[in-house]
């Protein structure tokens, strides 16, 4: 007998730090899940990666039981990283705040590559690209 | 975290969910919610997979991906998305395919979500006697059974968690007639409230949430149980004296840093029980308690949960 799944949502967090405010109490809360529950087992698994914000999956089952996965930051986040940048430009077409190289790209779109929905490395790298175009950061070769 | 809250949705396709949180990321965001058809298209599923999931679950089905913020009331919506739609149509310029691009608002009410998940929790029995009843339930106690009664709200401790049951099982180990017990970290006041059933003499519970502490405050009341106090703040500022018994079902962490503090605290030969340990922390707990001459009496785990009982040296 398969354990039916009534739900599943992905949610962006900081690490060690979720509350029942939203995101959470509204993505879980219609789904019938225990939004401290699900606080505690986020903060738990994630304390040690502070400042990070950690993408995550939760998958919520008939019986209103739950399971999570843990995922890789996301783009933006790894960008800013990357260039040295608290925030993205304000008129990003106009004005570029950072450079990264295309080298430095490839490797947030390998790293990213499992969780991106990306049907190739390819195409990862195009994604990865238009998140670093959109925050005015210019790619190197 | 009262009241309502403003939920910006953008309907988008699945290539630009990466971009559009990251515009969401430029606003004082504390988080996103996604939700993405490809999420569930690209599990590994057949027929006789354990767990099945359907698009049909998603609200746009495989049509569209959905990128959702929340926004205080008191922000300026009307500029969130008017910044919003600029950024959008930035992305398109940039060949990015952002799918129907559409921007939705809706207001959102704290006690829709902070209310939904309790028609799924039942009367439960853990422990060797003890019954959690949700308040809202009716259940006539056999035998020597001891009920609790829970509203447990938004704070931590419905009784169904691993952590919880593995406590109260410590609990009812050693608790003896009169003892002394303070709960750390007592969210709903649950393990405040067994130790109290459990003929202890005195019960602090203290928290540094507000909402626990409130909740924690109510659930006493419904259980009658007088001797049980809950104060608002870390154990070393809010309390004074010994204990025979002291309960923390926290995180690891947390717990690594009382067993440097919690010792003047507990009585000679008091017993100390930490929960809320993932099972990848546990030999972290193990070591240190060791280093700091605590006799470590029981370990217990249920699932990926660990609980551990010790002695003082």
């Amino acid at each position: 007998m398969a354990k039916k799944v009534v739900g599943m949502v992905k949610l962006q967090l900081p690490a060690g730090k979720a509350t029942p405010a939203p995101p959470v109490g509204p993505a879980l809360g219609q789904h019938g899940v225990n939004i401290m529950g699900f606080c505690k087992e986020f903060n738990a698994k994630t304390a040690n990666q502070a400042g990070l914000i950690i993408p995550v999956v939760i998958t919520v089952y008939q019986d209103r039981s739950f399971s999570f996965i843990l995922k890789t930051p996301p783009a933006a986040v790894l960008l800013k990283k990357a260039a040295g940048i608290e925030s993205g430009s304000p008129v990003p077409n106009k004005q570029k705040v950072a450079k990264v190289p295309l080298s430095k790209v490839r490797e947030i779109a390998e790293l990213k590559m499992p969780d991106l929905n990306a049907g190739s490395l390819d195409a990862a790298i195009s994604m990865i690209k238009g998140t670093a175009r959109s925050m005015g950061i210019e790619i190197t070769e | 975290m009262k009241g309502k809250w403003i939920e910006v949705k953008l309907i988008t396709s699945s290539a630009a969910v990466e971009p559009i949180s990251g515009i969401f990321y430029g606003l004082d965001v504390k988080g996103v919610a996604i939700e993405d058809p490809n999420d569930i298209i690209n599990r590994n599923q057949g027929e006789m997979s354990w767990d099945f999931a359907d698009v049909s679950i998603l609200e746009y089905k495989d049509s569209a991906a959905v990128v959702k913020g929340y926004f205080s009331q008191d922000d300026d919506i009307d500029k969130i998305v008017e910044y919003i739609n600029n950024k959008i149509k930035e992305l398109i310029d940039m060949g990015i395919d952002v799918g129907e691009g559409k921007i939705v608002t809706n207001v959102v009410f704290e006690e829709d979500w902070a209310n939904s998940w309790k028609k799924y929790y039942r009367t439960t029995k853990i422990g060797k006697n003890i019954v959690i009843k949700p308040k809202w339930e009716e259940y006539s106690p056999k035998d020597d059974e001891i009920i609790i009664e829970l509203d447990p709200g938004m704070a931590f401790g419905t009784g169904t968690h691993e952590t919880t049951i593995m406590c109260i099982e410590l609990l009812e180990k050693y608790i003896k007639e009169g003892d002394t017990v303070f709960d750390i970290g007592t969210g709903s006041g649950i393990l405040s409230i067994a130790s109290s059933k459990l003929k202890a003499g005195k019960v602090i519970g203290v928290d540094i949430d507000e909402v626990a502490v409130d909740a924690a405050r109510e659930n006493i009341q419904y259980n009658n149980v007088s001797n049980v106090k809950i104060r608002l703040g870390n154990l070393t500022d809010v309390v004074e004296g010994k204990a025979d018994v002291i309960v923390a079902n926290i995180i690891a962490d947390i717990i690594l840093k009382l067993a440097d503090t919690i010792k003047p605290f507990l009585k000679e030969g008091g017993i100390f029980i930490v929960s809320g340990i993932i099972q990848d922390r546990k030999q972290d707990i193990i070591e240190k308690f060791n280093k700091s001459n605590f006799n470590i009496c029981d370990i217990k785990q249920m699932g990926e949960w660990v609980a551990i009982s010790a002695k003082v040296n």
